[in-house]
């Protein structure tokens, strides 16, 4: 139980219609403290025992690279048959494409790409959707956090995966969300906590059919940045869009327009972390009661692994 | 200044202290002065009491506490008061992630309550790890947190409060963790410290505290008010009639010029206009604004 199964377990308490079931935590020192804070909720050591109390969805947000094997065992013995995933889906376009198959459709399956659900970023879809800085013609966009900034021990980055999956996915998935399909033109790799750490990416892409192309920059060791912060600049025929977690901002013809998440209608029912968790959860939680599949689908996420695994092969070759 | 004048609070907020913007982080970074620097943020907050601020609200980290032993007292006429905010939560999640999650996490801290050897931080340290008992974690953490502040104290800062992280505060909220809330004020209020409550969901907290017989007239609440409804879930007419309805001024206004959106003056009246509201914390970047915001908002609320 990290900081993300928290986060979602409070959400889901105060949704209309919700109840939380059970919590699987399995450490035991964890296990003991967490039956006496969730005194009315199961908790419980394994997935498996989970099957007992017949739950209509399970999210998973244990470390990534756990999230298939929980997910499998989820689907195969019916624990559950709607998972939201926190993302990434899993750690290899591989494991993505077995959920899918396992998921088919017979239940909800979302993944915690959770900048689809920013106001600012939803406003900028808008926008291009509209097409309100005409036809795109070229993007760059930025990932960048200071979570290790300054470390010299390349262990827990590498225990993480990389930044590629940790917060390279986040920009892969909005310029699927934004521009369709794409493909890695070239990429390069660098680390900077130690040997063997992926810390910092770029890489270069082209539109699947079309004649946009782009850049991507992903650093977990940039100075001066208190959370992960996105930033996305788009250039069109008519004009241009830069959008970030904070505000998003478009020029046409000379007329800049600037629109921040107070301009936006940014409130939910209830605020925890940002207003966007609650749009996500609402969300999944709507899907499930209506039966209906909703973007980021397992689909789509399983997009961001094959994107990551062509990046990491252009990366290597340069090696 | 006379003590009943103070019976307002007008607190420097630490925002600007750990370069935080909530309408641009981007902005935030480019300031050409940084009030992070903890020598300048300083100077700003004793400029900020010598023009009418009469308390420091902060999260309680290795920066804003620098920034209090960096701090001249010398010649304030009064105490400052102290309102730190519990825990720093960026700090821990910043932690976990790199020390590979809560277990590094809470290794880490469990380190670190013994370095500070706080007796009772110890005692309930222990407890927990034989009991596994949430209430001696939390008055473990707490027993913690206050020795981190004690050193900080004397004749000239005063702490008048101990105020829960908005994040912790909301998650309890959600999950209905009455006891929680409970236990944290019967803590401090054994030691004579008023208890408060940071939230972001300030009409859902007065009607869960009244499910629970919670007395607010017990407490401090920090919340967002402003003139635009940013961030006041869920939404500017329900914020203000739970606050026409608690009966107790006890409320310090958060976010009242909305990060900045909203100018000082219009942000100000409209404040001074609310019933029940105790007092107002809002940051400053700049030696401008530490000299003329405070006072601004004294006439605001006709002082």
């Amino acid at each position: 139980m990290g900081k993300m199964g928290l986060l979602h377990s409070a959400i889901l308490n105060v949704l209309p219609g919700v109840e939380l079931a059970g919590v699987c935590e399995p450490v035991q020192l964890t296990r003991r403290i967490l039956k006496k804070v969730f005194r009315k909720v199961q908790v419980v050591a394994g997935v498996s025992e989970l099957s007992r109390l017949k739950l209509d969805a399970l999210f998973i947000t244990t470390p990534t690279r756990t999230h298939y094997s929980v997910a499998k065992t989820a689907l195969e013995e019916g624990i559950a048959g709607n998972l939201f995933v926190e993302k990434p889906l899993s750690s290899s376009f591989f494991e993505s494409s077995e959920l899918c198959d396992l998921m088919g459709s017979t239940g909800v399956g979302m993944v915690g790409y959770v900048r689809r659900f920013m106001v600012t970023f939803m406003k900028a879809k808008e926008l291009l959707d509209e097409g309100a800085i005409g036809r795109p013609l070229s993007f760059s966009v930025t990932m960048r956090s200071s979570d290790f900034y300054g470390i010299t021990d390349p262990s827990v980055s590498i225990a993480r995966g990389g930044v590629l999956k940790d917060l390279g996915c986040y920009p892969i998935d909005l310029i699927h969300w934004y521009f369709g399909d794409f493909d890695v033109a070239s990429a390069s790799a660098t680390s900077v906590t130690g040997s063997g750490a992926v810390d910092s990416v770029r890489f270069a892409v082209e539109g699947n059919g079309s004649a946009l192309s782009g850049e991507v920059f992903v650093s977990w060791c940039a100075e001066g940045f208190r959370m992960p912060e996105a930033e996305f600049k788009v250039v069109g025929s008519e004009g241009s869009l830069m959008v970030n977690d904070d505000y998003v901002r478009f020029d046409v013809g000379g007329k800049v327009s600037t629109l921040y998440r107070l301009n936006l209608g940014d409130n939910v029912p209830f605020w925890l972390g940002s207003p966007e968790y609650y749009r996500e959860d609402e969300t999944f939680v709507g899907a499930v009661g209506q039966k209906v599949i909703r973007q980021p689908s397992f689909d789509s996420a399983a997009k961001v692994e094959f994107v990551i695994e062509e990046v990491e092969k252009k990366a290597a070759k340069l090696e | 200044m006379s003590k009943n004048v103070d019976e307002h609070l007008f607190l420097v907020g630490d925002n600007p202290f750990l370069n935080i913007s909530h309408l641009s982080q981007r902005k935030a970074r480019e300031r050409s002065e940084d009030p992070s620097n903890p020598a300048f943020a300083a100077r700003l907050l004793r400029l900020a009491v010598e023009n009418g601020a009469n308390g420091f609200t902060f999260s309680v980290c290795d920066s804003n506490l620098a920034i209090l032993d960096t701090l001249d007292f010398a010649g304030l006429p009064d105490a400052l008061g102290l309102y730190p905010v519990v825990p720093y939560a960026f700090e821990y999640v910043q932690k976990a992630t790199q020390r590979g999650g809560i277990s590094g996490l809470v290794k880490t801290l469990g380190w670190e309550m013994v370095k500070s050897g706080n007796t009772t931080s110890l005692v309930y340290g222990s407890l927990t790890a034989l009991t596994s008992n949430p209430k001696t974690l939390m008055k473990a953490y707490l027993a913690y947190e206050l020795s981190r502040l004690k050193p900080h104290l004397g004749k000239k800062v005063q702490l008048r409060s101990v105020l829960l992280h908005q994040l912790i505060t909301d998650m309890a909220l959600a999950l209905n963790l009455d006891w929680l809330f409970k236990d944290y004020m019967t803590f401090l209020s054994k030691k004579e410290i008023t208890p408060g409550f940071n939230t972001g969901n300030f009409a859902y907290l007065v009607k869960k505290f009244r499910e629970w017989n919670i007395d607010l007239g017990k407490i401090l609440i920090l919340a967002p008010f402003n003139k635009v409804g940013f961030q006041m879930i869920p939404g500017l007419e329900e914020c203000e009639g739970a606050l026409q309805r608690i009966h107790v001024p006890n409320v310090i206004a958060l976010s009242v010029l909305a990060a900045g959106y909203l100018g000082p003056r219009e942000a100000f009246e409209y404040v001074a206009s609310l019933r029940n509201i105790k007092g107002v914390a809002v940051g400053v970047s700049n030696e401008k604004q530490a000299m003329e915001t405070f006072g601004l908002l004294r006439k605001s609320f006709n002082l």
